[in-house]
């Protein structure tokens, strides 16, 4: 017996330092640095704190949406509506705030209706038992459709003028988004860590009969997720709308592919059940960095999406890989 | 043995992935037209008909454009690189794809770059502002080409003359029309465009000057051309005897030239019942369309002249000096059977590329 689970320590202990399991665990973040390395010898103003700061204020509604949609596929599941969410979010926000020139209340339209989206999201996939997938895309083309027919591919503006400062102000020099984004991380991190909810939420996308016979409520566990992701979309349509000055239905086009990027770049299983919010909080300023860096490098917004593209295929492959490895 | 394989595909993947990385960004460098900005010697690569200015580095114009997916866009993108190509300066194009959120980030980016000057064409003209002003309080000088800039301070702002379009297209119409009574059927798309609404005052102000032409029908189609149809065919059916169709932009004519196939209407030019049909902007497929005889008149906007004068006003601010007039409208060409023959692709973007 000692002799066995001896044989196969030394066994584990010599696999962990061959150069597979090195490459599989680092690999793909010494590769990143590598592209930020070559990022910063090509423009001497990629690594300036002014240029570090844009980044992180860029990543803003990234950082924030990405959260959502993290903790809905740590359910096993997937939310694709969080930038048409955003978008109806921020618009009938915005013609609320236009209207009564109340910056509370508009981010309080927003809020709601993210969470609103979300609660709906939930309870289709769970009540009505619809693949997430599905009922996530569902979502996405009714609320795109609904800001188009609200807004007629108009701009919604005319907000008060002090709502700008969410989107371009700085809180002792560092921009008050990334404070909101950061917070909401730290909440996010919390959540996960430390709270029931965190545990449960875990449970459910391990094992969903495991999860039901320890008498975890695996609906309601899935449907706020959802919520959450919901609200946090409505948070990201307030960012957004911050700095555009406005809401427009065709904002945030492409949103829930770099949010799902981040999350799976992040090291989140899109088999659900295993993730660190700390991963998708990098994967989203990845994201971020390699547009910035391109960007500033005068390279067109094509490349870029093959870039990430790539990144995450990357990012997956690894992921399946050691799920393979596992067994 | 399937792991090592696994493990080897995706090392090549991250390869793959910081060597494209690499390559587009040399690509990029190459495409503008200096060597990479750090540590390596000041613009050699360019062959300026006049030397650059006595500075240690070399121009460099940020061109923030709203799309390039149109041949309209694309030549004005091209002219403007070419441009500054020629008067030594780098010229840092990126395109948002109609999207604000992204051309926010990308002149927030350009400004990171210390660009001398930098070249909006707006996705929207309010939205922009802030970055405006972010890119006026580091004294980076602001151009805004074809479209407009609602606030901030722009320090040079080129576009079509849009009232004048319009204008001339009823002029054109008017002459054509020589005394006789002629009815006009005028298609009002997006109110929310400037451009646009400009175009068809415009048309409607040149109208008051032959009162033998008489507006008919004035309906709305937004942007679409099922709606272009439609609207066609229901004014024929109110007003049988139109004789002119204005529009403020060429992607409706081919919805009209439908529509009057669809009524019968599609008369050649030497015909009597001939309908004639005018637009704004200039593509290709119009002016091919003037040449057949199933369009009257083109009136094109200049775009290749508009940025090149754009990009001199860039350089020039860089260089220190001041425009002689900070709000150019810049005129049209009327393009009818006449002329067409007698214009290039330096003049008309349609015809270039």
């Amino acid at each position: 017996m000692a002799s066995f689970s001896a044989k196969r320590a030394v066994v584990s202990a010599a696999k962990k330092c061959s150069l597979t399991e090195l490459l599989l665990n680092y690999g793909f973040y010494l590769a990143i640095l590598g592209i930020i390395a070559s990022f910063a010898i090509q423009d001497e103003n990629f690594l300036t704190p002014g240029n570090l700061f844009n980044v992180v204020t860029q990543a803003g509604y990234l950082i924030v949406v990405s959260i959502g949609v993290m903790l809905t596929i740590l359910t096993t599941g997937i939310d694709l509506s969080v930038g048409a969410v955003l978008a109806m979010s921020a618009v009938l926000g915005a013609s609320v705030m236009q209207r009564t020139q109340s910056i509370p209340l508009g981010i309080l339209v927003m809020l709601l209706v993210g969470a609103l989206c979300g609660l709906i999201n939930g309870l289709v996939t769970v009540k009505l038992s619809f693949p997430p997938f599905i009922a996530t895309l569902a979502m996405m083309n009714l609320s795109r459709g609904i800001s188009l027919a609200l807004t007629r591919g108009e701009s919604i503006g005319g907000l008060p003028a002090g709502y700008r400062t969410i989107g371009w102000g700085k809180m002792a020099g560092v921009p008050i988004t990334f404070v909101i984004s950061l917070l909401l991380f730290f909440v996010g991190w919390f959540l996960l860590r430390c709270t029931n909810y965190g545990r449960r939420l875990y449970a459910v996308g391990g094992s969903r009969s495991a999860a039901q016979v320890m008498g975890i409520s695996v609906a309601g566990t899935i449907v706020l997720a959802y919520v959450m992701s919901g609200l946090l979309a409505g948070v990201g349509g307030v960012l957004m709308s911050a700095r555009l000055s406005a809401a427009r239905s065709i904002m945030a086009d492409n949103l829930q592919m770099d949010a799902i990027a981040a999350v799976v770049i992040g090291g989140t299983s899109l088999d659900g059940g295993k993730g660190s919010i700390l991963g998708t909080l990098i994967g989203a300023l990845l994201i971020a960095i390699i547009r910035n860096g391109l960007n500033l490098l005068g390279v067109e917004y094509y490349y870029q999406i093959v870039l990430t593209g790539t990144i995450i295929l990357a990012a997956a492959a690894i992921d399946s890989v050691k799920r393979v490895r596992e067994g | 043995m399937k792991n090592k394989k696994i493990a080897a595909l995706f090392v090549s993947g991250m390869m793959m992935a910081a060597a494209l990385a690499g390559c587009a960004g040399s690509s990029a460098s190459s495409t503008s037209s200096t060597a990479a900005p750090a540590g390596s010697a000041p613009a050699s690569t360019s062959a300026p008909s006049e030397q650059p200015a006595p500075q240690d580095k070399p121009i460099k114009i940020g061109v923030a454009m709203a799309s390039v997916q149109s041949t309209a866009f694309q030549a004005m993108a091209d002219a403007l690189e070419a441009k500054a190509t020629e008067l030594g300066a780098e010229a840092v194009v990126l395109s948002a794809e109609h999207s604000l959120e992204r051309q926010i980030d990308q002149v927030q980016d350009m400004i990171t770059q210390k660009c001398d000057a930098i070249i909006i064409n707006s996705v929207d003209a309010e939205g922009i502002v802030p970055v405006v002003e972010e890119a006026n309080r580091q004294g980076i000088k602001i151009l805004a080409i074809d479209r407009k800039i609602a606030g901030g301070t722009v320090d040079y702002a080129i576009e079509t003359d849009n009232l004048e379009a319009g204008r001339s297209a009823a002029k054109f119409f008017g002459e054509q029309a020589n005394g006789e009574q002629l009815e006009v059927l005028l298609l009002i798309s997006d109110p929310t465009a400037t451009a646009l609404r400009e175009r068809q005052d415009g048309f409607k102000q040149g109208l008051q000057d032959y009162p033998n032409l008489k507006l008919v029908a004035e309906p709305s189609i937004g942007t679409s051309t099922e709606k272009a149809y439609n609207a066609t065919i229901d004014a024929f059916k109110a007003n049988p005897n139109i004789k002119v169709i204005f529009t403020s932009g060429d992607i409706w004519v081919a919805p009209i030239q439908s529509a009057l196939k669809e009524l019968g209407k599609l008369a050649g030019p030497e015909d009597a019942a001939h309908v004639m049909i005018g637009s704004v902007d200039g593509e290709k497929a119009c002016l091919d369309a003037i040449r057949e005889g199933t369009q009257d008149v083109v009136i094109a906007q200049l775009f290749t002249d508009i940025a090149n004068k754009c990009m001199e006003t860039a350089v020039g601010f860089a260089k220190g000096q001041t425009p002689q007039t900070t709000q150019e409208l810049y005129p049209v060409i009327v393009v009818s059977r006449e002329n067409i023959d007698t214009l290039g692709p330096d003049k008309l973007w349609g015809l270039a590329g």
